[in-house]
């Protein structure tokens, strides 16, 4: 006791002791975060699925959509927390159809106006919904303008142009396109990719951000690329 | 309350008696060699400081790193048996000073500056906070009991567990100088010194829930030993489970305190603060993940508007029911979220069927019946939550083998979970007035009165509003029907608790 001993039992303790403590820091701070992000995704993606079955024809719409609208974000220069922000946001943006009459989503003929606003309040009620959960309350304002449209004839505030959140406006995009694509009770028979992207170009300028269509035809540009490579190859 | 204190004194004093024992045999059989004290002060403050920072986390429950345990093991292997008592005793009395003394003048001073002072001031007042949280304004007897109880658990603690040490031929390391064998005279006695150390820690939680919070219903030993072996099973192991990981960073503190001095005690803390850091991090995130997803889940239910009471209702009676039967903190931890997403199958089922005043043909039924196995297998893909499936999709399933969904009996084990949820789901829609917690909405006008009020008859077109589907029952009327249904419907086991608890605490109808 009156002298320090460092013998190597001494310093082979130590090592242990702190590689200990840096182990629990690290799994803690990178491990953690990165389990719990998955777990996230994973369960809002089951949740947003369940949401679906009621909707006959949308199954999968909310996880094509999120995997679209991150391809359009990171080519605007969205990364990071606006990143996983916004698949947040592609995943839960229907999830209000949860309270609105199964009749009204698989109704075939076209919908009086009272059902139309009764349709047209889900944005409203998903953005309700995530602001009572902390963890989502930032990205109620992306949910509740995803039906926006850029020249302000969309709902439900009618916002235009830049005042419409821009993750809003790409997720306007991808939802539409991935719409058009698919089957739905209201329209007779789905788009080819060809005839919707289109439909998209057509709409650049009036009801979508000129800038996001351009990104959008960068990522269906680039997907067909590798289609078409993987063909050859 | 008054039972629990004198179930509390019971305990305290045959845990006193058995620590006067030990302390008189060590005091008797254990010399003290050479001059441990100085050193024994260094221990305190180490012990007392562990303490006051383990505060926060011995309120979470499943996790406990309570480091009182593994330190004083550490102080027996240095100091020997006595000191490493006093140490225990001494750093007890020292941080319920402290806690008892931050509540008062937390209670005093720093309730209104907390939420208002951002710097400093601030910060010192939530310390104070939370290191008072766990005194609660205990009177003086109350507290002098507590501090008794814990002090003679340390010394039961720890004095056979060194005694086993010495006996083994373990050194007390403080004196051995260098001229001792690292394995037979310090390792090998040192795992015995946990184990023996551990069992007693064991039987001392298991005395005290025996006697604290005894099973409603059971009476004399055989009451006290099922409480015990429920208490064993339940919540001692993963305390003990955490006490043998911090032991390996026990041994290396005694070891390294040996060699070098207090600054052993630097490396040693690091990797404790680590863990307790760990911890913390991963019960918030868990509590938030889950918290999340209940509610995202909950409110998906909505699609009906009846479903927003009851669903909470459900989550509260079952957790209540959890608590009662003595399930696993674990359970009692799941059980309102299982309460809460019980019907998440019923999403993919329309209104029409749902709310249909008729009678529902076959094959409507059948799409209802479809609703646990389609929760179940919503559930099943939701992280954290894989203990649950079992208990949405049995939670139609009779005590008898009837409900549905239709398996082969031989096979299907209820959960006690499911059976809890069950007889919570029935009970609340026996006595649920479901029209009556509707938003009241006009059939024929579509007119809906500001101030919530039900009317009997619109007051804009003055159409009778429709009746009820059934008159809801009575609490009698519904305890009697749970009563006939156990044994048959019901698990007889849960509606005894149930019956139990509603007769002591009561019970609130249609929150």
């Amino acid at each position: 006791m009156d002298s320090y001993n460092f013998t190597p039992g001494v310093i082979i303790t130590g090592v242990l002791l702190l590689s200990l403590a840096i182990f629990s820091v690290y799994i803690s701070r990178v491990y953690l975060p990165a389990r719990i992000k998955a777990a996230y995704v994973k369960s809002i993606t089951v949740l947003a699925a369940a949401v679906e079955t009621r909707d006959a024809g949308t199954l999968g719409h909310a996880q094509r959509v999120a995997q679209l609208t991150m391809e359009m974000a990171r080519r605007l220069g969205l990364d990071g927390d606006d990143l996983d922000r916004i698949q947040y946001a592609a995943l839960i943006m229907d999830m209000g159809k949860a309270r609105v009459p199964q009749a009204i989503l698989n109704k075939k003929d076209p919908l009086t106006p009272e059902e139309w606003e009764i349709l047209k309040s889900h944005p409203r009620l998903s953005a309700e919904m995530v602001s009572a959960v902390p963890f989502l309350a930032d990205i109620a304002d992306i949910v509740l303008h995803h039906h926006e449209l850029w020249d302000g004839s969309g709902y439900p505030d009618g916002l235009a142009g830049e005042e419409i959140p821009l993750e809003s406006r790409i997720l306007c995009v991808a939802a539409d396109y991935d719409a058009m694509v698919s089957e739905r009770p209201y329209h007779p028979r789905p788009l080819t990719p060809e005839e919707a992207a289109e439909q998209i170009r057509l709409g650049a300028g009036s009801k979508y951000d000129p800038r996001v269509v351009e990104a959008f035809f960068d990522v269906i540009g680039s997907k067909q690329t590798t289609e078409q490579k993987a063909l050859a190859a | 309350m008054e039972d629990k204190l004198r179930g509390y004194k019971i305990a305290t004093g045959f845990i006193s008696f058995v620590a006067a024992v030990v302390t008189l045999v060590v005091w008797l059989k254990v010399p003290i060699e050479g001059n441990p004290w100085h050193a024994a002060m260094q221990f305190v403050v180490l012990l007392t400081v562990a303490e006051l920072l383990a505060v926060r986390l011995n309120e979470y429950e499943g996790v406990s790193v309570s480091p009182t345990s593994p330190i004083l093991w550490a102080a027996t292997c240095v100091l020997g048996i006595l000191p490493a008592i006093v140490v225990g005793v001494a750093s007890a009395a020292l941080s319920m000073l402290v806690k008892c003394v931050s509540f008062y003048v937390h209670q005093k001073w720093c309730v209104t500056l907390e939420n208002k002072e951002r710097g400093p001031i601030g910060a010192i007042c939530r310390i104070l906070g939370e290191l008072g949280a766990t005194w609660q304004a205990r009177p003086p007897d109350v507290a002098a009991l507590y501090f008794l109880w814990y002090a003679a658990c340390v010394v039961a603690d720890v004095g056979p567990g060194g005694l086993v040490y010495y006996w083994l031929g373990g050194k007390f390391l403080i004196n051995a100088g260098t001229e001792f064998q690292i394995v037979t005279d310090f390792i090998l006695p040192f795992i015995a010194l946990v184990a023996v150390s551990s069992g007693a820690h064991i039987a001392e939680y298991a005395i005290g829930t025996a006697a604290v919070d005894p099973i409603p219903g059971t009476r004399g030993l055989y009451g006290v030993l099922l409480r015990m072996r429920l208490a064993i099973i339940e919540t001692a192991l993963p305390i003990v489970k955490g006490q043998i990981v911090l032991s390996v960073v026990a041994l290396q503190l005694a070891y390294l305190y040996a060699r070098i001095g207090v600054f052993g005690f630097l490396l040693a803390v690091a990797p404790v603060l680590a863990l307790r850091d760990f911890f913390t991090h991963w019960v918030r995130e868990r509590d938030a993940y889950l918290n999340t997803i209940a509610t995202l889940a909950t409110y998906m239910q909505y699609y009906h508007p009846y479903t927003r009471g009851h669903l909470k209702r459900v989550a509260e009676l079952s957790e209540r029911l959890a608590r009662e039967l003595r399930l696993p903190a674990e359970s009692i931890r799941h059980m309102s979220v299982a309460g809460l997403l019980h019907d998440i199958g019923k999403i993919g089922v329309s209104e029409e069927i749902l709310d249909k005043p008729s009678q529902l043909t076959d094959e409507e039924w059948a799409q209802i019946k479809e609703h646990p196995v389609k929760g179940a297998e919503i559930i099943s893909h939701l992280d954290f939550l894989e203990g649950i499936v079992d208990w949405i999709k049995y939670h139609h399933k009779w005590y008898n083998g009837g409900g549905y969904p239709v398996v082969d009996n031989n096979e299907c084990k209820i959960p006690i979970e499911a059976a809890i949820i069950a007889t919570a789901d029935a009970f609340d829609a026996m006595t649920d007035d479901r029209e009556m917690s509707l938003d009241w909405v006009c059939d024929s006008c579509g007119y809906r009165p500001e101030d919530g009020a039900k009317p009997r008859q619109c007051p804009k077109c003055g159409a009778e509003k429709r009746r009820r589907y059934r008159e809801p029952k009575t609490l009698d009327e519904a305890i009697d029907e749970l009563r006939r249904g156990a044994g048959t419907q019901f698990d007889p086991q849960v509606v005894k608790a149930f019956l139990a608890m509603v007769e002591r605490d009561g019970i609130r109808l249609n929150g």
